[in-house]
């Protein structure tokens, strides 16, 4: 008899999963919509209040949310040995007499019961649930919303992963002065996905690159083409992506759809606590590359001549840079004596230089573009004597080798990509794949960082296992530690952490040869 | 004692008895205390005065600053203890709840007569601006204070105070109320209400000040 209703129910479950995945894959309708929300984050269209019954306090629905304890997808949990059930659908209404995990004995869910549950905390056949488990107040059409999610949530679609493909999205500029170097790095992308797939991809799925090409010269075409590709559901993360400014509005709207984005190829302004937990980067920070720099200066500048000057763009970056240099400078016991933002395409370089210039301070920490860096220069370049001028290579580029000789030899730049271990095996592998793909060899330094993206995404991949999702791929990441790449200091990354490899080397460039020279080797800040 | 509408429809007893499933130290981890509707009967908050040792070590609150356990944190005053951690999701919202109740109760008393603490058992991720945050998350008020500090310094006070579990996401669901200057400490397992601890607070008050209890 339990026999024959068992399997009566299985076949009966087979429609309905076909039912199921059919409506989620044309998206959720409006009541898993909004019964998401609910599942996610506590908020209804009415007030939600969670009671507490163990501490017999009432509670905001929003401090209690669903997901907190059962998991997105409600596969629940263990802690603090508390074991939060699995409230899947088909867990829920399964068929079975005899004891359920949670150790009680009762029928099948139902939806009324369901509701009953989240309501007054009794089971189907009223006992009552664990004191940890809130009972929620909240409205009819609510709980209706919530039942509608709850019973598509296991079978929700993951963004660009399918039964055989996992699809990982590249934005890049189509034209300008990126878009070469954009397709060497594509080609590398691809390269490592054609070998990845040729050894069996990731658990019975290909690996597929997508490239998502943007007008750089248009406003907002980065962000359209983003919004486009996450509307449309077609990619689980970004790699490498290309020309696209890691504050700008693209990367803020990636960042609060929750999409990661993998070694974006430009340096953060910030990547501590509190930088977007949904970006990974491999290279320094400009504050922690700035920090590096005061270590640097804390060698030679002693009292009395420790006198800083700060000179930084009002933008995230110049901002990080220079609150960063702030900071270590307290640390290292050096004076920050004179400090001058200004705003990128207005900048007085003569104001600049009366300010910063002859002698009134004892070093120049610089966190702008690199036309204001030039300017300055050739504003700077009649002083006598002259004291050091420092820059994170991520913002100034090359445009400082245009500087006069004699201001050229001031100039220590912070590189926070060292070079590489030639030997290692994955250099070998980088080498190997960039001929055999015709990747070309002009853009070393994006081609590295790509290909330590390649290596941090198959390690994230592989740790998620077959049922990848977003966070899970941001769980996994975020969890890795000293993750050898062989072409960039190993990566680490943690909850505080999101920049793989936070040091940088200090270079100059020589005026004879045209070749950076390193003055200090790469390292972490103090 | 009936202070809010909501809950004469529910004795407190009956939820104290709640409180206790699954989540007492050392409990397996599944739900045992509720096999069918039998186990309805009502089972306290267990609670029992406790021998602790405050060991003299450097922290950091949720500003940042150096603080000196015990002298700085918890000096002349009576206090309530829990332990959490921010990136616990089961537990920890519940812990903060009630010490977010308890604070509203005890009104001006709060940081000139009583402190509460709460101490992150992972103090590797807890970095002061996380700690500060998740006070903003409960609107703590001052007086309430979020304690981290270097792992060994941390663990040495979990230890002294009988909340250290190795695995940190393992921590016990408890609270203590202390007099450290009468050295009176009583410890409640499981989810006490805000209303228990209150009336201990009261009870070492009363006791400092040579008289009984008001009820």
């Amino acid at each position: 008899m339990t026999f024959r209703r068992a399997t009566r129910a299985g076949l009966a479950l087979l429609p309905l999963l076909a039912l199921a995945f059919g409506a989620s894959a044309a998206g959720l309708t409006g009541a898993a919509m909004r019964g998401k929300r609910i599942y996610m984050e506590g908020k209804g269209r009415k007030n939600i209040t969670a009671f507490l019954p163990g501490a017999g306090i009432r509670a905001p629905g929003s401090g209690f949310p669903c997901a907190n304890c059962h998991l997105a997808g409600g596969a629940g949990q263990s802690e603090g040995g508390v074991r939060s059930a699995d409230i899947t659908w088909f867990t829920l209404t399964k068929e079975y007499g005899g004891p359920r995990p949670s150790g009680r004995t009762h029928p099948p869910y139902t939806d009324a019961s369901v509701r009953r549950a989240i309501t007054s905390g009794l089971d189907p056949a009223g006992n009552v649930l664990a004191s940890a488990h809130p009972r929620f107040g909240m409205d009819r059409e609510d709980l209706d919303d919530l039942l509608a999610y709850m019973k598509v949530m296991d079978s929700e679609p993951v963004p660009g992963v399918t039964d055989n493909a996992v699809r990982v999205g590249i934005l890049f500029p189509a034209t300008g002065p990126l878009a070469e170097g954009a397709r060497e790095v594509r080609a590398l992308l691809s390269g490592f996905a054609a070998e990845a797939n040729a050894r069996g991809g990731f658990y019975n799925r290909r690996l597929e690159m997508i490239g998502i090409p943007f007008d750089p010269f248009a406003e907002g075409a980065a962000l359209a083409a983003a919004r486009t590709a996450v509307d449309s559901e077609d990619v689980l993360c970004f790699l490498a992506n290309i020309g696209v400014p890691t504050d700008g509005e693209a990367a803020r709207f990636l960042a609060a759809e929750r999409v990661p984005v993998l070694v974006p190829l430009l340096s953060a302004p910030a990547g501590g606590y509190g930088a977007d937990r949904y970006t990974f980067h491999v290279l320094a920070s400009i504050k922690d590359q700035a920090r590096v720099m005061v270590d640097f200066l804390s060698g030679s500048l002693k009292e009395p001549t420790n006198r800083l000057g700060i000179l930084y763009a009002k933008d995230a970056s110049g901002e990080k840079g220079a609150e960063g240099a702030r900071e270590q400078a307290e640390k290292d016991g050096l004076r920050v004596t004179a400090e001058l933002p200004f705003v990128a395409g207005a900048f007085d370089a003569a104001g600049a230089v009366r300010r910063l210039g002859g002698n009134r301070v004892d070093a120049v920490l610089y966190f702008g573009g690199p036309s204001e860096a030039l300017a300055f220069a050739r504003g700077a370049s009649g002083e006598k004597g002259g004291v050091p001028f420092l820059a994170p290579a991520t913002m100034v580029g090359n445009a400082l080798r245009a500087a006069p000789p004699g201001f050229l030899r001031r100039v220590l730049l912070a590189a926070p990509l060292a070079p590489p271990d030639e030997e290692s095996a994955e250099m070998a592998d980088l080498r190997r794949i960039r001929e055999k793909y015709f990747v070309g060899d002009r853009h070393r330094s994006f081609q590295l960082l790509a290909y330590a993206g390649t290596i941090l995404l198959e390690e994230g991949l592989r740790r998620s296992g077959k049922g990848v999702t977003r966070e899970k791929l941001v769980g996994a990441i975020g969890n890795v530690w000293k993750l050898q790449t062989g072409v960039t200091p190993p990566l680490t990354y943690n909850a505080n952490r999101r920049t793989g490899a936070p040091g940088a080397a200090i270079v100059r460039l020589d005026p004879g040869t045209g070749r950076f020279v390193t003055v200090a080797e790469w390292r972490e800040p103090r | 004692m009936m202070r809010r509408g909501w809950r004469s429809a529910v004795s407190a007893r009956a939820l104290a008895a709640l409180a206790l499933a699954a989540v007492l130290a050392g409990l397996p981890p599944i739900a045992r205390a509720e096999d069918g509707k039998a186990s309805a009967s009502p089972k306290e908050v267990s609670s029992g005065s406790v021998t602790v040792r405050l060991h003299e070590v450097p922290l950091l609150d949720q500003d940042g600053r150096a603080v000196r356990f015990p002298g700085d944190v918890i000096g002349g005053r009576v206090v309530v203890i829990d332990t959490f951690f921010t990136t616990c999701t089961l537990i920890c919202p519940i812990l903060g709840a009630i010490f977010s109740d308890l604070q509203g109760q005890l009104g001006d008393r709060l940081d000139r007569e009583v402190r509460l603490i709460s101490i992150s058992v992972d103090p590797l991720t807890d970095i002061p601006p996380r700690l500060k945050k998740y006070a903003e998350q409960w609107e703590a008020r001052p007086g309430w204070l979020f304690l981290t500090g270097g792992k060994k310094a941390v663990d040495r006070v979990l230890e002294g105070i009988g909340m250290y579990s190795s695995d940190f996401s393992e921590h016990p669901s408890a609270f203590l109320v202390g007099d450290a200057r009468e050295g009176k400490w009583t410890r409640f397992n499981g989810f006490a209400s805000p209303e228990q601890l209150r009336s201990r607070v009261e009870e070492l008050l009363a006791g400092r000040r040579g008289k009984a209890p008001a009820r």
